[in-house]
């Protein structure tokens, strides 16, 4: 086939003028959390969010998980509007959202057992679970209930429990906010080892800058009041990425660059 | 270690059956008033060999069991109702109020006035002083489910009935058989107050018979009999409850 007449994709996941819009406590009237925003991510991409708190981010990323039902706008994925949450997608909650009864190796299985993986065995889902808790490094944790486990642990759990689904996109809030810098390091290259290796979609919203740049083929930066983005910016920086990306002079340069959009 | 607080209770209640036996047999206490300790075991041990005290124990057993189980049944029942329809929540909250904060034992009357003297009159009032406890509870419990835990549910793509099943259900069983361990003390009192009056068995019946007779001993030991079925339904419960509990342990 000539390449020049392949048409361009269409986005993996276009996000249309949309708005989301809370009521406030006490019928004080509403607040535009996010405020006409428009972008595309193209299939296989790792879209990173930065911006201040309050900005909408984790409403941009509920609404394309179908969780908040925009005041207006649509968000599509392959190309048909959302209105509910599907197998394609799956969440990495900032609160971790856990299941306090159930133990890590359940908590990490309950995606998969509300979603049966057709030909899967309960042993096979378990046995899957585990694989996945091992990934996330609580090997050992099993079954520890959450309460029994640090912040960080907690998160890793949440983290395993969207991988174990195995979803084109991934929908991660804040996933690393709990870790020490040495776990998040490790976290973020077995991340991108899995985005790399399975060609997903990514869409990880984040507070650390260098996090966003290191991560990203592209880093949407957001603004509050109402929230919106204010900018998108492309990261080329070659992959794989190591220690040594982080002292380059492009990473700089992108640091600067976002330092004066926040 | 688990042993030990077993042991301090089990001591401290040996003691305090000492103290109360000598108090009686060195005469410091008329033993009208309290019986002691050795004559009221005699009480037991004649009544169950007579058979009066097994006829007791099952005529209350029953009235316990019907009250209860109609509380358990319509108390959960209303209770999840309400957690699921706002407008149940407030066509019942009037009503749970109401029977939150009236003395029930003034029911007792109006209750002899619909079903006479006897068992359905016990049966009624075990029902009417336990069913709010539970209903209350199973609300409360609903009430309390995470919201973000049905969101996480939600995005896994969790059907109503996943929903019910995986997360408002185990959310729920705590606090609901808190309740549930809570209505049996009431229920008990329900069985009690019932056969106290116009009864013709049971414990409570035993209690004011042997009352009105002056008999403290056998008085007394039907009494002890109550507080053994008390404790010993709680106990079970509460058993169930830790089962399900284990992980609320924060
Ligand atoms: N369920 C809700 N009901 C009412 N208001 C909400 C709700 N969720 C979010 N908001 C409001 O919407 C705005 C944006 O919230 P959002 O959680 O999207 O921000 P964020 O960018 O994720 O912030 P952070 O970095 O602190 O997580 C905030 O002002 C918040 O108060
Ligand atoms: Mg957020």
């Amino acid at each position: 086939m000539d390449a020049r007449t392949v048409v361009e994709p269409a986005p993996h996941i276009q996000v249309e003028s949309l708005t989301v819009v809370y009521e406030k406590p006490k019928a004080a009237g509403t607040l535009i959390a996010v405020s006409n925003v428009n972008l595309d991510i193209a299939r296989g991409t790792f879209v990173t969010i930065v911006g201040p708190s309050g900005c909408g981010k984790s409403s941009l990323l509920l609404s394309i998980a179908g969780l908040v039902k925009p005041a207006s706008g649509c968000v599509r994925v392959n190309g048909k509007p959302v209105s509910a949450p599907g197998r394609d997608r799956a969440v990495v909650f900032q609160d971790f959202a856990l299941m306090p009864w159930r133990t890590v190796i359940d908590n990490v299985r309950f995606g998969l057992e509300l979603q049966r993986p057709r030909g899967l065995t309960g042993g096979d889902l378990t046995e899957r679970a585990c694989r996945y808790v091992e990934l996330v490094g609580l090997k050992g944790f099993e079954h520890y209930h959450p309460h029994q486990l640090s912040g960080g642990m907690r998160q890793r759990v949440g983290i395993a429990r969207a991988l174990a689904v195995d979803p084109e996109i991934l929908l991660l809030d804040e996933p690393f906010g709990s870790l020490d810098a040495q776990t998040r390091d490790e976290m973020g290259s077995e991340l991108l080892a899995i985005w790399e290796r399975n060609k997903k979609t990514a869409l990880f919203v984040t507070h650390g800058i260098d996090e966003a740049i290191f991560l990203a083929d592209q880093i949407v930066v957001m603004a509050r009041d109402p929230g919106r983005i204010t900018k998108i910016i492309s990261v080329d920086l070659p992959r794989p990425r190591t220690v040594e990306t982080t002292d380059s002079k492009r990473f700089i340069e992108y640091r600067r660059q976002i330092r004066e959009c926040l | 270690m688990k042993t030990a607080p077993a042991l301090v209770g089990i001591t401290s209640f040996a003691v305090i059956l000492l103290v109360w036996e000598s108090a009686v047999r060195f005469g410091f206490i008329n033993p009208f008033f309290v019986s002691e300790p050795s004559a009221i075991a005699l009480s037991l041990s004649r009544a169950a060999r007579s058979g009066e005290l097994w006829h007791n124990v099952t005529v209350s057993l029953r009235e316990f069991a019907i009250g209860y189980g109609l509380s358990v049944v319509i108390g959960v029942l209303a209770g999840a109702l309400a957690g699921r329809f706002r407008t149940v929540e407030y066509a019942l909250d009037p009503f749970l109020w109401f029977l939150y904060s009236a003395p029930l034992i003034a029911f007792y009357p109006i209750f002899v006035l619909w079903f006479g003297l006897g068992v359905p009159t016990v049966i009624a009032m075990t029902f009417l002083l336990s069913v709010t406890q539970i209903a209350t509870s199973t609300l409360k419990g609903i009430q309390s489910v995470n919201p973000g835990l049905l969101r996480a549910a939600r995005s896994f793509g969790a059907t109503d009935r996943d929903l019910l099943w995986k997360v408002v259900l185990p959310a729920t069983v705590p606090m609901m058989t808190a309740g549930l361990r809570l209505g049996i003390g009431r229920a008990l009192m329900g069985v009690v107050v019932g056969e106290l009056f116009g009864a013709t068995a049971g414990l409570g019946y035993s209690i004011s018979y042997y009352g009105a007779l002056l008999k403290t001993t056998d008085m007394i030991a039907s009494l002890i009999v109550v507080v053994v079925l008390g404790v010993l339904c709680t106990q079970g419960l509460t058993a169930v409850e830790e089962r399900f509990d284990s992980w609320r342990t924060f």
